[in-house]
Order: structure tokens, then sequence, then C-alpha cells
């Protein structure tokens, strides 16, 4: 499907940006957040908030307030009377929910440049795989597509209906990256079973799943986490196999979820066989690191976001932060300024951080132990 | 209307989408446009209150991390590992959900402190026996 001597002109767009970024993201970074603040400026959120006068980081710090969805209510409510201006640069392209097992449901913006940016960034973990072990194999095979559905509410904006649904669902019927690839079955199938998600809804799914896939070469999953380890066990159970007694796959790519390589990679192992997990730290509102190597860390998307982190002696630059420091972790995007993702970040060194969980209470008593206990060992 | 029409849960004025289920709330208030600076003064608020919230909760971590700095610190330390392995393993397994897995994380934590500060107040009245 893609010859090997012309894969760099394929994959240079998708991963060529990051590679440089990575080479020095302090200058990746500045002229990201520059290019933000233009665009910052188009708000009435930005220039209520002077963005026109910031030249440095610490401008920026001083004049943009952190934000989170809660604060952020108010905006989409005027989003959703049509009137995108008051927060984002550009119009209103769909809408995307999201619904973690435990948190509540948010729902929110996508624009045009939002939504390039999740497909490149999507598909950076896949290409930059293929690309370093030189697995071209992998592109000619079917991928299991183990999103949620993309249609679930509808919405008036404008005088007209739109329907939106689950971020992940969505994003991968939009990407046309995805296209190039086989995915199996496509988001149109997987919509087309309604917008459910109790047990006997996932159930219908991983059976459509299955059915399609059962005879088929299949040579990786793309998809949220759980549901790749819940598709795993449904197998397992309804059909007295595990995944990999009927697939040689040959990597995992796992999305949406905290402590991939910590928490899931076991387990996933168990039913997929001795594959690499392959981690993307992702969300409703971006695709903001993936996995670079074997190492089980992620390496950030300096090229596209603009990333902060208020640690316990104060805000810092993510790249700035040392091995064992960490922190809230703070994004700014082509949407929003200064977003607090809700997640703690911590560093490893070089370009690799881990994302410890939730900025919760539990986390923070649970991360914090775990450093006092380390520092008596370490 | 305080309640979303598809799922029941209780919504404040300013929501656009239901935080339970996600389904649009048409808002029928007239727009916020009106006033535009309170916003910001809003956000500030929060963030103040953030701030100081932050600050408290800074101010517990310290108190506790000293509590725990005795010789029993690696101990608790390392009781509290092993549980939180086992509950996260419990929780990938299916076999525990997220709610019961926190509320049990921290009955637990409080019994490993508690008995973990008895034992050393006990070691140390044997060692400093009162005459
Ligand atoms: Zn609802």
């Amino acid at each position: 499907m893609f010859p090997e001597e012309r894969s760099s002109d394929i994959f240079q767009p998708i991963v060529g940006s990051w590679y440089e970024s990575l080479e020095n993201p302090e200058k990746s970074q500045r002229l990201v957040l520059l290019n933000l603040v233009k665009e910052y400026e188009k708000t009435r959120y930005g220039k209520n908030h002077h963005a026109s006068e910031i030249k440095e980081v610490t401008d920026y710090r001083a004049k943009f307030p952190i934000m989170n969805y809660q604060r952020l209510h108010p905006y989409l409510a005027e989003i959703q009377k049509g009137d995108y201006a008051n927060i984002l640069p550009e119009p209103l392209a769909c809408w995307v929910m999201t619904r973690g097992s435990t948190g509540p449901a948010k729902v929110l913006p996508a624009t045009k440049t939002h939504l390039e940016q999740i497909f490149t960034c999507g598909a950076r973990a896949l290409v930059n795989y293929v690309l370093r072990k030189r697995d071209f194999k992998l592109l000619t095979g079917k991928i299991l597509n183990l999103n949620f559905p993309s249609n679930v509410h509808t919405t008036v904006i404008g005088g007209q209906t739109v329907t939106y649904g689950y971020s992940s669902g969505t994003y991968a019927r939009l990407n046309p990256m995805l296209d190039k690839v086989s995915l199996l079955p496509r988001q149109e199938e997987i919509d087309a079973l309604g917008p459910g998600i109790t047990k006997a809804d996932w159930e219908k799914r991983f059976e459509l799943v299955y059915q399609q896939a059962a005879n088929e070469n299949v040579t990786a999953t793309m998809g949220v986490t759980p549901v790749i380890l819940s598709f795993a066990r449904y197998v397992k159970k309804k059909h007295g196999k595990s995944p990999k007694e009927f697939w040689n796959l040959r990597a995992l790519f796992c999305t949406s979820v905290r402590k991939i390589q910590f928490k899931y990679a076991r387990s996933l192992r168990r039913y997929f066989g001795q594959v690499p997990v392959v981690e993307i730290y992702s969300a409703t509102e971006g695709v903001f690191a993936q996995q670079l190597d074997d190492l089980p860390y992620i390496t950030p998307n300096y090229d596209k976001y603009f990333f902060e982190v208020e640690t316990g002696q104060g805000t810092k630059m993510l790249h700035e932060l040392k091995r064992g420091e960490w922190g809230k972790l703070i994004i700014s995007s082509c949407m929003f300024p200064r977003y607090d993702i809700g997640d703690i970040i911590e560093a490893a060194g070089n370009n690799y951080f881990r994302v410890v969980g939730r900025h919760t209470m539990l986390t923070l008593l649970e991360h914090g132990l775990y450093r006092l206990f380390f520092r008596w060992f370490v | 209307m305080p309640y979303c029409q598809k799922c029941g849960t209780e919504i404040r004025e300013e929501m656009a989408f239901c935080p339970k289920c996600g389904a649009p709330l048409k808002a029928e208030q007239p727009p916020v446009e009106a006033a535009p600076a309170p916003a910001p003064q809003m956000a500030e608020k929060a963030e103040k209150r953030e701030k100081r919230e932050k600050e408290e909760k800074r101010e517990k971590t310290e108190k506790h991390e000293k509590r725990e700095f005795g010789v029993i610190g690696p101990l608790v330390g390392g009781l509290i590992l092993v549980f939180l392995g086992l509950t996260s393993y419990l929780q990938v397994s299916g076999l525990l959900r997220t709610e019961v897995a926190s509320a049990l994380f921290f009955i637990i934590i409080g019994i490993i402190i508690v008995v973990g500060s008895i034992y050393a107040a006990l070691m140390a009245s044997r060692r400093h026996p009162r005459t």
C-alpha cells in the first residue's frame, strides 16, 4: 500500500515538524506561542486580555488567566447561539463530546485547525512506529477501529441541526489520514449501531468488529484503551479464544486514558500476545503527545501546542522540567489559551514524560507518597 | 430550565450542555454579551479561590509529609504502594469499580496510618519507659 521508497514523501508532513521541534523545544514553543497569540487576538476573549501586547512568555502568563472546562461554559453557551468569535479564532466546525467512565460528560467545540491538528497528531504514533521499525507490513493489513460512536445528540446552531457524538469516533470518522489505512469496521458502521454505551450496546459493537475481522489479516488496533481491552475480553468470553489466537498483531495504538503503559499494557498483552503497546496521550481537547520509541514515555507535540506546568515552585514550561519534576499540565491550543486539562505530568528527562493521572486529591496523595517513598531508596 | 430533559440531571443556568449526558441545553436567557466585563472578573475570582485552595492543599500535604517522616515513613509508603498496586490490578481486571476502589483506598490508608502511629507510639514509649 505504501511503497517503502516513497515513504518519506508521504510521512514527512505528519512527523517532520514534530521531529524538528524535538531538536529544540524552546525555539519551537516560542514560535508556537507567538502564532497562537496572533490567533487569540481575533477573539473578544483575547482582546479583553490584551493579546496584541504579548511579546514574551512572561507577558502571556501575566495577561491570560488559567481556564478550565467549568469556566468555559458561558462561552460555550454563546458559541451555541452562533457567536463563535467570543472565544474561538475561527468558525465552529463541529461539536464533540466525551464521557470518561467516571467523569462527567464534556462537550467541546472543534474548529478546522483543531481537527487538522488532531488528524496529523493522531497519525503520528502510527507513522513514527512504522518508520522507526521499518514495519511497512503493518500498513498492509486491517486496523481494528475500537472507538465510541460519533452520533449521539443533536443541537441547533444558527438554525441548522447538527449531530455530534464522542470525540474518539468523530475524529476517526473525519480523519482523512485513516482513509489510507484500512480501518475495520469503518466509523459509519459503528455509528449505525446507535449511540448507546451500555454493556449490551458495546457487545453489539464488539460482535460487529469480530465478525468483520475474524478471517482478515489484522495487524493493529487503534482506539480508546479500555475499549480495546473490553473487546479482547468479549472475544475471549463469547468466542472462546483470545485475540492472539485469531490474529498476529504487530502493535496496539492506545488512546484516551492515563497510565496506559503502567496500568493497561500487561492486561492488553495477556489477550493480544507480546506486542508493542504504543501510547497516545489524547483527549477531546487534542492529541498532545505520543510514544517516540520503546521507552514507556510520551513525547509532546511541541510544534502544535504550547505546554506549561504548574509545579510546587511556580509555573514552568514543560520542556524546562528536570527529571522527577511534576505538576499540573496547562495547554494552549488553537482554540483555548491556558487550558487546565486536569492531568498531572512528570518529567523523565530529555523529551520524555509520563502522565501520572487526573488532577485529584487521590492522584496527588498517591504521587506524593510514591515520591516520598522513593526518595528513601533511590 | 433547571433539569436536563434527556436524563433529568440538575443543571446550572450558564451551562450549554448537560454535564451528565452531554445533551444540549437551549439557553432561553438573554445572551451574556450585554455585560462583557464580568466573565474575566469571574475568572479572576475563581482563580483567587483556586489559589487559596491550592495553598491550603499544599499546607495539608506538607503537614502530612512531616508526620510520615519518621521511621515508619518507608513502611507506610510501602504498604500504600502494595495496596495501590492491588487496587489498580483489581480495577484493570474489572473486579473492582473505580468509585469503590477510591473509597476503599481512603479507608485502608486511614487504617495504615492509624496502626502505624499507634505502633510508633508504642515503640517510643518502650524505648523511653516512664518511671
Ligand atoms: Zn442530561
